[in-house]
């Protein structure tokens, strides 16, 4: 089946998303860009242009490139929105026969629906190219203020360009959509959208099967590019305070404040300051001048400070429209590029003392929810196969009391996987596999589900033996867990059936802890690792010591000692630095008597290129570090 | 006898009604077996196609990372080409054109790195004006209409695809 395209048709940026394995997902344009610029228009060879192509002519060509044609679409050439933006708009406006507008592109006059179709129909041609596949369906997302005359001329518009429109959807809702809020019910959601050229106000109501909108507001001439002008200002006339200079009147060195105030906007919304550099922005007569200056977090909400105070002024009218109180607001989504802006972020935390949804893309959201409810048009007729996936995760108990998870939390059953272990002492010939779930590193804080052992591993060194354990759960969610000595091919297994059977309090108290315990656990285990790691050492130096027999002589055989019982004493203790130094001087001793060994090896019979014996074995690269205790 | 038929008859009736019974479940068998497999050969396949996708993201990832580190140096490339023009004056000392040629040798050096990576100057005076390599400033009066007459920040293609468009002063012929 085709997929259905999801519209965000922006006033300055229009972007479009999909829905991929069942999550929305961007489509770049042609240009590979995830936004749009909502432009048309045509060039004088009679070529049309549209986005960003059409953006990059409008100076040469500013009466024929129509921009912001959506704050026209579906509206009377009388309305009073139509005559004020008829002032500044650069291209020739008039009333159409039905008293609706048209606008004046190249020779032609056009009804904006059909400027819009134009977006639109780059928008389908470019998800064609994309995808691979005809799209013959979509969703179009308008605001929540639009009138049924205005939802309609959009609805014309995606008919124009070739859609089949499923269903014109509200911006906040798609946004809501998109963050998964219409599962929830009898909720009241405000979706604070600051985009580039306006700001509008949403709020809405969630009930079993409907979100409605139940009041809206805003600014239709106010948004993020205000603030980048703002910050161009503000960096102009610092440099002609400090240098007797007018950069406004510089071309290139407009541009590049421009951009150095766009990235600085961007990069002041993770750090404190940043530093504007412009070599060689300009020269007079003591020669080049360059632009240095840092800007601050606090700077820049100075600046703005108004045009923030002015949204959160807007969204008490709102609220005082339909005679809600703060305290009838369930949830906040932010929307549009400037709410990544942290001042913003605060300043709506602080008035609604909530913390506001974010996380997906403010750029996209709209989109994205625009595509989320494509799927879910899609999915009454999809026969979706639904997986569990496991709550917690699954392992057993190694070296040290330590849980090594086999199988992570959120794996999507059925499935199976398995690792390579081994023994902790020499000559073990048996293993207990102790079967856990949970979240926490030390095994004991787990639930135990069960434990078996494995027995008749032939006899060898430590580390030798390859213990294949196996966590296998089918689609009913049965775990089986099976152990198999590589080399006897011995196994043995057990069957548990209640794995997935926790109840959700159990399992949310089970996560919950182990976040609580986040940090001592992880101390806790980087210890035990580093014991485990000291013992290992002190059984190397053993054996070497051991076999280097008499090829090395009394005094170093005693240092070697001396360290083993140094490294024995502070392994007894929680120190972990203390028993790391420890252990890098035994190691060091030891590496010292390896080499003498090594030498005195080669000198006694040159051919023999057979590594030490003491050296760690090389074929058990694959097996875990992680050991059976035994 | 003709008990012994009727008994014989309505045994075959059993048998026949059990075979149409037996042949109906194995019918329904089949059936969900179908289902089953055709289910599973496109999780499979979808699986699979998954596996490819990833692929190709995680090779566009690397290519757009790239590509942003790239966009990123272009101002620092800008810096060295305004700081070589603004230099370009009369009555240098020696050491100072020494300097400026130093700055030049950087600048290359810069170049050539990104240029491995597949950068391109885009050409812009003197060319058709086009908007898919050109973003046009301002309009300047004059004869050849459409023409580029100046070129404020040079633009630059990075492997075909452009990254930043060269900013111009466009000619207007206003006949």
């Amino acid at each position: 089946m085709s997929k259905i395209l999801g519209i965000d048709l922006g006033t300055t940026n229009s972007a479009m998303a999909i829905i991929e394995a069942g999550q929305p997902k961007i489509i770049e344009n042609k240009e590979g860009i995830r936004t749009t610029p909502s432009i048309a228009a045509i060039a004088k060879n009679g070529e049309l242009l549209v986005g960003v192509l059409a953006k990059r002519q409008s100076v040469t060509n500013a009466q024929n490139t129509i921009f912001s044609i959506k704050r026209l679409i579906g509206r009377k050439f009388t309305d009073s929105e139509v005559q004020r933006d008829k002032k500044w708009l650069p291209y020739e406006l008039r009333e159409s026969a039905n008293g609706g507008v048209e606008v004046k592109m190249g020779e032609k006059w056009y009804r904006p629906e059909e400027i819009s179709a134009m977006i639109l129909q780059k928008l389908k041609t470019d998800a064609e190219e994309k995808l691979g596949e005809k799209i013959d369906e979509a969703i179009i997302t308008v605001p929540a203020y639009f009138d049924d005359s205005q939802r309609q001329a959009t609805k014309n518009a995606g008919e124009i360009a070739g859609f089949k429109v499923k269903r014109i959807l509200n911006e906040p809702t798609a946004a809501a959509l998109a963050y998964g809020l219409n599962k929830k019910t009898n909720e009241r959601i405000i979706v604070y959208d600051f985009g580039g050229g306006t700001f509008d106000i949403s709020i809405l109501e969630v009930s079993e099967d409907t979100i409605e909108v139940i009041a809206t507001g805003g600014d239709t001439h106010l948004g993020g590019d205000d603030f980048d002008q703002r910050i161009i200002a503000y960096l102009v006339d610092e440099f002609k305070k400090l240098e007797g200079i007018d950069l406004s009147k510089d071309l290139l060195a407009l541009q590049r404040l421009k951009e150095a105030a766009e990235k600085a906007k961007h990069e002041l919304s993770t750090v404190l300051e940043t530093d504007i550099n412009l070599p060689f922005i300009t020269s007079d007569a003591n020669g080049p001048k360059h632009f240095e200056m840092k800007l601050s977090r606090a700077k820049l909400e100075e600046l703005v400070k108004d045009y923030i105070d002015h949204s959160i002024e807007l969204v008490k009218q709102t609220l005082a429209e339909k005679n809600l109180k703060i305290s009838d607001i369930n949830e906040i989504i932010m929307v549009g590029g400037q709410t990544r802006m942290p001042a913003i972020q605060e300043a709506v935390k602080k008035f609604f003392g909530k913390e506001p949804h974010k996380g997906i893309n403010p750029d996209e959201v709209v989109a994205m929810g625009a595509a989320v409810e494509g799927g879910v048009l899609q999915g009454e007729v999809r026969d979706v196969l639904l997986l569990d996936v496991t709550p917690l995760s699954l392992g057993i108990e190694t070296l040290g009391g330590v849980f090594t998870k086999i199988i992570e939390k959120n794996t999507t059953i059925p499935v199976s996987k398995s690792q390579i272990f081994s023994t902790a002492a020499d000559n073990q010939t048996s293993v207990e596999i102790h079967v856990l779930q949970g979240e926490r590193e030390m095994a004991a804080d787990n639930k135990t589900l069960g434990r078996f052992i494995l027995d008749g591993i032939p006899p060898a060194f430590r580390g030798i033996p390859q213990i294949e354990v196996t966590f296998d759960i089918d689609a009913n969610g049965i775990l089986k867990v099976t152990a198999k000595d590589k080399a006897s091919g011995k196994e043995q297994s057990i069957r548990i059936e209640a794995s997935t059977g926790l109840s959700k309090e159990d399992i949310e108290r089970m996560k919950k802890e182990a976040e609580l315990h986040l940090e001592e656990d992880r101390k806790k285990r980087e210890l035990i690792e580093i014991k485990n790691q000291a013992e290992n050492t002190i059984y190397l130096a053993e054996k070497t010591s051991r076999e280097a027999g008499d090829k090395i002589t009394p005094e170093e055989r005693k240092e070697i000692e001396d360290k083993i019982s140094d490294l024995k004493e502070v392994s007894k203790g929680e120190d972990a630095s203390q028993i790391k130094n420890k252990m890098e001087d035994l190691s060091l001793a030891i590496s010292k008597i390896g080499a003498k060994m090594y030498q005195s090896n080669q000198n006694n019979n040159s051919n023999d290129t057979q590594p030490n014996s003491s050296s760690e074995k090389s074929d058990d690269n694959n097996s875990q570090d992680a050991e059976f205790k035994e | 006898m003709e008990e012994q038929n009727k008994i014989n008859n309505e045994e075959k009736i059993k048998e026949e009604e059990k075979i149409k019974e037996l042949e109906k479940k194995l019918e329904e068998a089949e059936k969900l077996k179908n289902d089953y497999l055709e289910g599973w050969q496109r999780e499979r396949a979808e699986f699979l196609n998954f596996q490819k996708e990833i692929k190709k993201r995680n090779e566009e990832i690397i290519k757009k990372a790239n590509e942003d580190i790239i966009k990123d140096l272009l101002t620092v490339l800008d810096s060295f080409d305004i700081s070589i023009n603004s230099l370009n004056v009369e009555g240098l000392t020696p050491t100072e054109k020494n300097i400026r040629r130093g700055i030049e040798l950087i600048r290359e050096q810069m170049l050539n790195v990104l240029e491995q990576k597949g950068l391109k100057e885009i050409k812009s005076v003197g060319e058709k004006f086009n908007p898919i390599y050109h973003e046009a400033l301002e309009i300047i009066k004059g004869e050849e209409d459409d023409k580029i007459a100046e070129e404020i920040i040079k633009g630059y293609e990075l492997n075909g695809k452009v990254i930043r468009p060269a900013k111009v002063k466009v000619i207007k012929n206003n006949k």
